[in-house]
């Protein structure tokens, strides 16, 4: 018997007990510490669960909503002339559900090299679900998403081809910017020199040393694009870059992906705010609900003398509601 | 080395997350086995076997739960501040990310084993001797302590991070731990009716039988280590799978 106890319970007796009490007393404190730092810590709902919430965009149900611009937006898709296979970015019938929610819905389009291309559409309208299962963080249920002509997942040192920043605050608190990069450059075998580039394009270098949580929104969002731009790629995704970014932050981002696109590379950037896109895009896909329902030159839609802003509120049919 | 493991190991060291489970680990291993030496009634440190079930085995069993908690911690953690998307970027194929996080976790956790064996048994023994009882441990007993001690942390490391990798929420998954090792398994242990004496091949005995402790309660060091091992594959191999088919939010 008492070696019984003695197994079980690492104390016989009295000591036992008491030692078992000590135990649950400092399990529970210590459980209660990380439970308070969780719940300080929980982080803002991520777009994904703005977007299921989102109510607008379910209410909207007005005619112009299944409207395109000239029809198929296949047809009218501003890269129409590229082959899928050549194309950067090549998808096909994208499709993805949850349950009953059909969150993209048959999505094709196709960017072609040195295009800045605005992705367009109201919160919850498929935008991040789009860009996740382009980049492998998840699995479509139906179609394909490429990028240069293969799944994301297949790239050889997929950081050299493709950098995309999907959260503004994917960031462990306690580590600082520039061993988040570090880490992120040790995984994909780019020398360390190249972190200090980046995080002298980002203007981050005399904050590298300090802790993320020190960061302002701006900050973060810059340190997001430097593990980005970490491997050099030919194509940057974003998704709502400017969120939090303050006017001159945004004006900043805006020459940036201009010059980014001029040699040659492709940028994906969604937004649901219109005027900080359309200066900085040469073409736009406005996505509702799932389905494309415009796929243009910025020139071509606004060709009739709407304005971007009147041209999305009628696809998007918020207008209209 | 692998890039994804060097990786790891930098994420490892780059915040403080280890060192605050290494010195809360330090002060459990001293608190208790302190408490033990000085509180046990002589006639239940008389024996070889008791001293090191109910003394020195302290130090395996912390090393072993802060081991699995680390583990946990390395997938927990990235899926709680969402630098697991980067991660995937970086290296899509999700197996070679858990792998990376197998190993860095285990090779850590082969420190923390190391340590919390080595610390309870100088403290244990230092403990007996100021209270004038013989410490009834020889050469090969104490290296059975570090080195199983060692063996078992690793090994539970690796099965904190298939525990992380399945449940994937942080708290849940730290607290299920704990819970299994310090109450669940206690309960367990010994023979219970109708089902006999199950509670041996469970992986925190199994952890423990490694290092030593409950001879004749327990299994064998060797056949322990073999078990653990076992746990510890199939823990690892769950969590690869549940990552590499869940989408990531």
């Amino acid at each position: 018997m008492n070696r019984l106890m003695a197994a079980a319970g690492h104390g016989p007796g009295m000591h036992g007990a008491v030692v078992n009490i000590i135990l649950i007393v400092l399990a529970v404190s210590a459980l209660s510490a990380v439970l308070v730092r969780a719940v300080r810590s929980r982080k803002r709902p991520t777009k994904q669960s703005e977007a299921r919430s989102g109510s607008w965009s379910v209410t909207a149900d007005g005619p112009a909503a299944r409207a395109t611009v000239g029809g198929d937006p296949r047809e009218k898709s501003a890269s129409t002339h590229v082959h899928p296979r050549d194309a950067v970015v090549s998808v096909q019938g994208l499709t993805k559900r949850y349950g009953e929610v059909v969150a993209v819905d048959d999505l094709t389009f196709s960017l072609e090299a040195g295009t800045v291309t605005g992705f367009l559409g109201p919160n919850g309208a498929g935008k991040t679900t789009t860009l996740r299962l382009l980049l492998g963080l998840a699995e479509p249920t139906g179609g394909e998403a490429l990028v240069f002509g293969r799944r994301y997942r297949e790239l050889d040192q997929p950081a050299r081809r493709a950098g995309a920043v999907l959260e503004s605050n994917d960031f462990h608190p306690g580590r600082s910017g520039g061993d988040h990069l570090r880490a992120l450059a040790l995984a994909a075998e780019i020398p360390p020199s190249r972190v200090d580039e980046v995080l002298e394009l980002v203007e981050l270098a005399a904050n590298a040393d300090r802790q993320v949580k020190t960061y302002s929104l701006g900050m973060r969002q810059r340190l997001g694009l430097a593990a980005a731009l970490l491997g050099d790629p030919e194509l940057l995704v974003l998704d709502e870059p400017a969120n939090g970014l303050d006017p001159a932050g945004v004006h900043w981002l805006r020459s940036f992906l201009r010059s980014f696109a001029e040699g040659g590379r492709t940028v994906l950037v969604s937004s649901h705010v219109l005027a900080e896109v359309a200066q900085a895009v040469d073409q736009v896909m406005i996505i509702d609900r799932g389905r494309l329902v415009a796929a243009a030159r910025l020139d071509e839609l606004t060709g009739g003398g709407q304005t971007l802003e009147e041209v999305y509120l009628g696809l998007t049919a918020r207008g209209a509601s | 080395m692998s890039a994804a493991l060097r990786a790891e190991l930098f994420k490892q060291r780059s915040t403080r997350t280890d060192l605050g489970l290494f010195a809360a680990m330090l002060s459990l291993v001293t608190f208790v086995v302190l408490l033990h030496g000085f509180n046990l009634a002589a006639g239940n440190v008389d024996s070889t076997s008791k001293q090191l079930t109910v003394l020195f085995g302290w130090g395996e069993v912390f090393g072993a739960l802060f081991a699995a908690l680390l583990g946990a911690m390395s997938i927990t953690g990235e899926i709680r501040h969402g630098t697991i998307r980067p991660t995937f970027l970086v290296t899509p194929e999700r197996r070679r990310v858990v792998a990376a996080k197998v190993w860095a976790s285990m090779l850590i956790g082969t420190g923390f084993g190391l340590v919390a064996g080595a610390v309870a048994a100088g403290v244990g023994t230092a403990a007996l001797r100021a209270r004038g009882l013989d410490v009834r441990l020889d050469e090969g007993n104490y290296a059975l302590l570090a080195a199983g001690g060692a063996a078992a942390a690793a090994l539970w490391a690796a099965i904190g991070v298939g525990v992380g990798a399945v449940v994937r929420n942080q708290v849940p998954a730290l607290v299920g731990i704990c819970v299994w090792l310090l109450f669940i398994e206690n309960l367990l242990v010994g023979d219970i009716a109708g089902v006999g004496d199950v509670g041996r091949l469970l992986p925190g005995a199994a952890g423990r039988a490694i290092s030593g402790q409950g001879s004749g309660t327990l299994l064998a060091p060797a056949v322990g280590v073999v078990l653990l091992a076992l746990y510890a594959a199939a823990a690892a191999v769950a969590g690869s799978l549940a990552t590499s088919r869940r989408d990531v939010d």
